[in-house]
């Protein structure tokens, strides 16, 4: 699978040979493998960015996402060019001082599914889960996926939010076997407690029943004890 | 009547207080010495000896006195003496922790100093209400109606218990805590004294009663039956909720429950024996011989509860029904079947303390009677707590233990029936056959029992069933699908082991547990296959060794719940194998270890880098740790009777005293059964992480929303980060995937529950979160 994805990471690049910044298909490849997961994957996709832009995946992941040390933030951004990508490599020598930096009005954002997840990530660490998933950055990025091509990550936004956070995000319903098992359990439970309540009333009418017919005769006078 | 009257009131009060001290100490005594089998009989060992001492000297200072007001000056003794133990009791335990961990110790670590504590605390304040009983009865009685002043007073005392079987446990401790508890206590029975002295003072109109002669003592038949009987109810009780746990469990309600139908059968039984006694004997002795049949027929009753009782539970608690779903069905069902199969016989031998009393006073000796056979009954239920879930349970199993009490029942029928023992031979003739038919009833039951031991409870795949002195281990093997659905197509790990899309995996489930499970081994993994445990929690908690290091090539670590050794098992496969791994393990059944070991390939794992200590509480394992032994990471997957986690593992004291032993960038992750970031257990205990330990992060599993992992480090304030650069084993990508995109920084709220020893309400949050 990685060798797959170094081989369609050179053929992208060798399209763009003598851009200096990697092609916009690569990006997409590099947002898209942290979204799934494949951290590991993203020294293969990038092996050809030269850019601090074009590595700032790489230095997320390496600095903040994962912890190892920020030395290589100091050394890319000593030459950054770019406003945005020299914000954000400030951004990641401290992160708790401030919001991850965004695009102005009318830029783009060169890893605009990392930023989504970041800005989650850094929602959830400091602020909880609060207004997540409904107004958090994800939501945004939820309205813009394939149903069809990006099944996994559906998957990922439906369960963090209706089963962790307990929260029915929308358009999520409770699957029938869960209905059909709830409506079971009501059953069971109203059945169980009409027997319960017959038996305790059975065990209690019984004996006192049987007492008062038996020792009617043996009553003993109430000043004679207790 | 008023005298009546008070006398009931007094009763009341008296059960009510000591059975809420009895709730209270252990609750005490638990951050220091833990809630191992061990320590629990002790603590109640100590107040039942206490108990039986009273009753032996209530009845025989009763006879001396002519008034009640030596009684009140009792209750205020015991008030002072309630209120200071509620003061000191918690500082007086941690002066006796001991230190050290347990090597080559014979005696178990909490032993000591909960034998200490409890008799120290609350030894003197049982002693003197147990007094009450015998010498209200010596108040109370008249000639000829001894065994009606017996059975009321008995049957009221018992519904005070009853009142405090669900009050104290339920309520009090869980709203209020156990130092408010102890001094709720203190200022009933102060108030009582201070009434009762008030309205037995000299010279007030109160009845004066003569001091009796001394009288001959009490016949050693008499002692030996209400021995007997005493170690039955308590069998039984104790016995009833081992027998239904494979389908109801142990949660908190299934044990009052049992109790409150146990204790309600017993008062009336007392109340109906105190008359049937009197009717019965008033015609001469001969009339005792109902009550030796009605032993016989409990007996047989209690024979056919362990047969047809599981196919009714089964009826009533099918298979199949998820664990967040199953409690509020299974508590009713618990209702239904103490009723149906414990209630009779014990109503039966509630019957035991009226007639025996009535049987065996001669003259104004009432009193004296009473608590010498009250003394022996709890003698006898002494022996049964310690007898009965340590030893019989996990020797014969909770049916044969029931069939071992109603053989004893059987037996003193039949010596009491014996030829020559009744002048009257119609009645030997009327009465031994009958007795001796229903006796073969659990004879019959036991020996097939014991010839062919059959599991109490039967799933698909199952293997084997142990009955250990905490609970039901079931060993079920099942072909299920693993729980990874999506990083199988991005070829991170492969999805499945078998052709069908499942794995054969071998489960270790516990009492009710039909769908969940405290460990697991997928069968026919190796140590080199890619996938652990198919995205189930364990993964999630051994993620922390990823984070929670600073040397790259060592690992400390703590876990509290070894269990069948999952977590260890996942922890040290998926880290690197240059990382030199020490653990400490601990695991309050030992049993659960040693069902591992034969079915889960537990040996695989043990080896010098693994300490294991079973038998203790980890609270106590976790005070006697020596000052300077240090962890990287402390992992909690403890769990009590299935659903809670034990108070004493999530206070924050002991959160403070874990942080004692934290390495400077440490981590603690506790695992939580709990309805995701809604869950109210889930959030006081994160709440209370973040009181001790700064700040608390929620990491919740997306295939199971039924567990959260709370985690805290020393270094406050700074979230969980996986290592860069370390290549993860493929088993625990679903693992790190989940973690990086859910874990939430708990919301700490200093107005909101906060778990300390002294008031840690989890185990109603769990009730409530389960539908209870």
């Amino acid at each position: 699978m990685r060798f797959v994805v170094a081989m369609l990471a050179l053929l992208a690049c060798a399209s763009a040979v003598h851009a200096k910044e990697l092609p916009e298909s690569i990006r997409r490849m590099a947002d898209r493998a942290f979204l799934e997961g494949r951290l590991d994957d993203l020294d293969d996709i990038l092996t050809a960015a030269e850019e601090p832009i074009d590595r700032l995946p790489l230095l997320v992941r390496d600095t903040w996402w994962r912890m190892a040390g920020r030395a290589g933030v100091r050394r890319a951004a000593s030459n950054a060019g770019d406003a945005l990508i020299m914000k954000r490599l400030e951004w990641l020598k401290l992160p708790e001082a401030s919001a991850w930096p965004v695009p102005r009005d009318g830029e783009a954002d060169p890893y605009p599914i990392l930023t989504a997840l970041i800005q989650d990530r850094v929602r959830r660490e400091w602020k909880g889960h609060e207004g997540l998933p409904q107004d958090g950055p994800l939501k945004a990025l939820a309205g813009r996926l394939d149903k069809r091509r990006e099944k996994r990550t559906i998957w990922f936004l439906d369960r963090s939010s209706s089963h962790m956070m307990s929260v029915a995000y929308r358009g999520v319903s409770p699957h029938p076997d869960q209905v059909t098992a709830d409506r079971e359990a009501e059953d069971l439970r109203a059945r169980n407690g009409l027997l319960a309540a017959l038996a305790l009333l059975g065990f209690l009418l019984v004996p006192t029943l049987i007492a008062g017919v038996a020792f009617r005769g043996a009553k003993a006078d109430p000043s004679q004890g207790a | 009547m008023a005298a009546r009257a008070g006398y009931l009131a007094v009763a009341f009060l008296s059960g009510f207080c000591i059975l809420t001290v009895e709730f209270a100490a252990v609750r005490q005594l638990a951050p220091a010495f833990g809630q191992s089998i061990t320590v629990w009989s002790t603590v109640i060992g100590v107040i039942l000896v206490a108990l039986a001492i009273g009753y032996a000297l209530g009845g025989r200072l009763g006879e001396r006195s002519t008034s009640a007001r030596p009684l009140f000056v009792r209750h205020g003794i015991a008030a002072v003496w309630v209120l200071l133990a509620a003061g000191a009791g918690p500082n007086l335990s941690a002066a006796l922790i001991p230190e050290g961990l347990p090597g080559d110790r014979l005696i178990p670590l909490g032993f000591t100093g909960s034998l200490v504590a409890s008799i120290v605390l609350f030894a003197v304040p049982a002693v003197l209400m147990a007094m009450t009983s015998p010498f209200l009865i010596r108040l109370a009685a008249r000639r000829g109606h001894e065994g009606r002043a017996t059975g009321g007073i008995y049957a009221v005392g018992t519904l005070g218990s009853l009142l405090a079987c669900y009050l104290a446990p339920l309520v009090l401790l869980q709203t209020i805590g156990t130092y408010a508890t102890l001094t709720a206590v203190a200022i009933t029975l102060g108030v009582l004294a201070l009434l009762g002295l008030r309205l037995s003072r000299p010279g007030a109109d109160t009845q004066e009663i003569p001091a009796a002669e001394p009288g001959p003592p009490v016949a050693r038949g008499y002692v030996a039956v209400a021995l007997i009987t005493g170690l039955a109810v308590t069998i039984l009780e104790f016995g009833a909720v081992r027998f239904m746990a494979p389908w109801v469990g142990q949660s908190n309600f299934i044990w009052a429950t049992v109790i409150g139908v146990c204790l309600l059968a017993l008062a009336m039984g007392s109340w109906l024996g105190g008359r049937w006694a009197d009717a019965a004997l008033s015609r001469g002795a001969v009339g005792g011989r109902h009550f030796y049949v009605a032993l016989s027929v409990a007996a047989a009753w209690v024979g056919i509860a362990t047969i047809v009782g599981p196919d009714l539970l089964e009826w009533l608690v099918p298979q199949g029904i998820e664990s967040m779903r199953i409690l509020p069905i299974a508590f009713r069902a618990s209702m239904i079947a103490t009723v149906l199969f414990f209630g009779p016989p014990l109503l039966f031998l509630g019957m035991a303390p009226p007639f025996l009393v009535r049987m065996g006073t001669h003259g104004a000796h009432a009193g004296r009677t009473a608590g010498v056979l009250f003394a022996w009954t709890t003698v006898g239920g002494l022996l049964g707590c310690f007898i009965t879930s340590p030893l019989l349970v996990p020797a014969i199993g909770a049916r044969g233990t029931l069939l071992i009490a109603a053989l004893g029942l059987v037996a003193i029928a039949l010596v009491a029936l014996r030829p020559g023992a009744w002048r009257e031979s119609s009645v030997r003739r009327a009465t031994l056959p009958v007795a001796a038919a229903l006796g073969l009833v659990p004879l019959a039951l036991f020996v097939i029992h014991v010839a062919g031991r059959a599991p109490l409870r039967d799933q698909p795949g199952q293997i084997a069933e142990i009955e250990s002195a905490y609970q039901t281990i079931r060993v079920v093997r099942q072909d299920v699908e693993l729980l990874i659905p999506f990083l199988p197509e991005t070829g991170a790990a492969p999805a499945r082991l078998g052709d069908d899309g499942s794995a054969m995996t071998l489960f270790l489930r516990h009492d009710e547990d039909a769908e969940t499970y405290q460990s697991l081994i997928l069968e026919d993994r190796d140590a080199s296959a890619s996938i652990l445990t198919g995205g189930r929690y364990f993964e999630h908690m051994a993620l922390g060794a990823h984070f929670a290091r600073r040397d790259p090539k060592t690992l400390r670590v703590l876990i509290i719940g070894h269990a069948g050794g999952t977590v260890y098992r996942t922890l040290t496969q998926s880290i690197a194998k240059d990382v030199k791994v020490t653990a400490l393990g601990v695991e309050i059944d030992g049993a659960v270890v040693d069902v591992a070991r034969e079915h889960l390939r537990h040996r695989e794992i043990e080896s010098s880098a693994l300490t294991l200590i079973t038998g203790e509480d980890a609270r106590t394992v976790v005070n006697a740790l020596p000052q300077d032994r240090v962890f990287d990471l402390v992992l909690v997957d403890a769990y009590a009777r299935t659903n809670y986690v034990p108070f004493q593992l999530a206070t924050t004291e002991f959160f403070e005293q874990v942080a004692e032993h934290l390495a400077p960038d440490g981590w603690v992750g506790v695992n939580v059964l709990g309805d995701g970031m809604k869950s109210p257990v889930a959030n006081a205990v994160a709440n209370t992480m973040s009181k001790a330990l700064g700040a608390a992060y929620v990491a919740p599993n997306p295939v199971f929303p039924g567990n959260v992992i709370l985690w805290s480090c020393r270094e406050q304030s700074r979230p969980p980060r996986l290592q860069a650069g370390t290549r993860l084993h493929p088993g625990m990508q679903s693992a790190a995937f989940a973690f990086e995109r859910l874990v939430v920084r708990h919301q700490f709220t200093p107005t909101g529950l906060i778990l300390t020893d002294d008031l840690a309400p989890s185990d109603r949050l769990a009730d409530e979160e389960l539908g209870l």
